[in-house]
């Protein structure tokens, strides 16, 4: 079977592997209808994850079809449509039991930060990904989602990933009425954790970034307020003086290790990975958000250190939330704003392909062209 | 949409000072509901109470989630040899057998398994192997498609 596979830094192509197989009882194999790019598969592309090996298929955003089942395997049979959580939970352990599928303590055999997750490094467990044709799904009776019969593989694909986590984004700034509410980041994640912030209530959505086409996007998808922080001389004071001086309420990162707007941190974290990534976002929204103010954290870091202005953080009383999605605990609720219309995932796709292209649409996601907000890979053979 | 989820149970014994009824108990007539902003779209405020947000609390009472019939899951087979964390005594019970460590990134690798991941040795000697791996994955091993 084809799948995307890392060779190295800045470095993917297409290539035949060997077809997954179930490997343990309550395994299945899914035959990938639709996957999607994801910006945090923009730091695997830049090989700032580590323990990231040559031959790594990449892929967390999934929906696709039930080949084959495991012989425990008791809520899916072959020809279930399903959609994927990129978190794999087996359901059961501490941090199961209380919803945090993201930190399950049974699915990363590698390292204990975090669960097992589907293309993306052996840091997280080495699961090959679904940027393929076929991706074997472990503990299958946890956490796929069943398709309903009325909706499409692009109505939910994104319930696998960028849909909970923007939301789970918001979410962790405890948004009210009274709040105002800056998201770093008009990447996709950024643009739902603004379209979530007024789901929650914000009284004022303020959207940062540097690219025109993703601001524009944002005025009309988020219905936020813009900042291009290449067009003012300081990005936190210019907020300060757009919320009475104050800061904003709640800010929030939705950028991670990837960040432009420092010198400093991008020759020190992103070309000399003397620290891991830049933390540019992340200093800013500590620096900008209100003294007592809450800083949600949703942007990709990852081991060992940052540069990050903790100061700032302890002095102004802060409260910071953060980690990556329980995307799980989500789905149900999610699915009710999609059917609603509260978010409509199909604006977000610029750019749908055959499988074939995906090295293309990475060059283009990490270059910011073409208006690239989210690529969709179709595998051959996909309907 | 909500499915039925457990909560937690901290929250339903607190008391106000000086009541008789839970801090938590509606009240007698509910809050008004806040004008949107001027700005803001249709969908405004569909979430504005944090209790009927899916994340809150962001730790449930401990239930097993739906679909998971073990009390721990069954182990996976043990059929290739994979590399665990210093600290760990066993492996999970599932996991990756793609990718096994190869060649002298793999040397490098299996040391740096042997030190816990919150020394930053772990991860350095991490991505040293990752950038050996690349040198000698040169040679094209598979067929590009």
């Amino acid at each position: 079977m084809q799948g995307l596979t890392y060779r190295g830094p800045s470095w993917v192509r297409v290539e035949e592997h060997p077809e997954p197989r179930i490997e343990h009882p309550n395994d299945a194999i899914v035959r990938v209808a639709r996957a999607a790019i994801c910006g945090s598969d923009l730091h695997l592309y830049h090989g700032l994850v580590p323990d990231l090996r040559v031959g790594t298929i990449f892929g967390h955003e999934i929906a696709g079809v039930v080949e084959q089942v495991g012989p425990t395997v008791r809520h899916l049979v072959p020809g279930d449509r399903v959609v994927v959580p990129f978190n794999i939970a087996c359901g059961t352990c501490f941090f199961c039991e209380r919803e945090r599928t993201s930190v399950c303590d049974n699915t990363n055999a590698l390292s204990n930060l975090c669960a097992g997750i589907f293309g993306y490094s052996h840091t997280t467990g080495g699961y090959q990904g679904g940027q393929a044709e076929l991706v074997r799904v472990p503990l299958a009776d946890v956490g796929p989602m069943k398709i309903p019969d009325d909706l499409s593989y692009e109505d939910v694909l994104f319930l696998s990933d960028i849909i909970p986590t923007g939301y789970q984004a918001a979410e962790m700034g405890d948004i009210g009425p009274e709040d105002t509410v800056a998201v770093f980041g008009c990447g996709p994640v950024g643009l739902l954790a603004q379209r979530s912030a007024w789901i929650l209530g914000a009284r004022r959505v303020i959207a940062i970034d540097c690219v025109g086409y993703r601001l524009d996007f944002a005025r009309t998808y988020s219905h936020a307020e813009t900042v291009d922080f290449t067009a003012v001389p300081d990005v936190v004071t210019h907020l300060r003086e757009m919320t009475d001086g104050r800061g904003p309420d709640v800010c929030i990162d939705a950028v991670g290790c990837g960040a432009s707007g420092s010198k400093f941190h991008t020759v020190a974290g992103r070309k000399l990975l003397l620290e891991a990534g830049a933390p540019t976002a992340l200093n800013w929204a500590i620096q900008s958000v209100r003294r007592g103010g809450r800083v949600s954290i949703i942007g990709v870091y990852g081991p060992p250190w940052n540069l990050v202005d903790m100061g700032s953080a302890m002095n102004k009383g802060l409260t910071m939330k953060t980690g990556q999605c329980d995307v799980k605990r989500y789905l149900p609720h999610l699915l009710g704003h999609i059917r609603a219309g509260r978010i409509d995932p199909h604006p977000l796709i610029t750019h749908r392909v055959p499988l074939g292209d995906a090295p293309e649409m990475y060059r283009l996601f990490a270059n910011r062209e073409d208006g690239i907000i989210k690529a969709v890979l179709v595998p051959e053979g996909a309907r | 949409m909500k499915t039925p989820r457990k909560r937690g149970t901290m929250k339903a014994r607190e008391t106000e000072p000086g009541s008789a009824l839970p801090a938590d108990a509606p009240p007698a007539t509910q809050p008004a509901r806040p004008a949107p902003p001027p700005s803001a779209p249709p969908y405004w405020g569909a979430d504005l109470r944090p209790d009927e947000r899916p994340g809150v609390p962001r730790e449930t009472a401990p239930h097993p989630l739906p679909g998971a019939h073990w009390r721990e899951p069954p182990f996976q087979p043990t059929e290739n040899a994979v590399l665990q964390p210093a600290e760990r005594d066993r492996l999970t019970p599932v996991y990756s057998t793609a990718l096994p460590p190869r060649g002298l990134s793999g040397i490098v690798r299996r040391a740096a398994h042997l030190i816990p991941d919150h020394r930053v040795s772990h991860w350095l000697l991490l991505l040293v192997a990752d950038r050996i791996d690349v040198l000698q994955s040169l040679r094209p091993a598979r067929k590009s498609a």
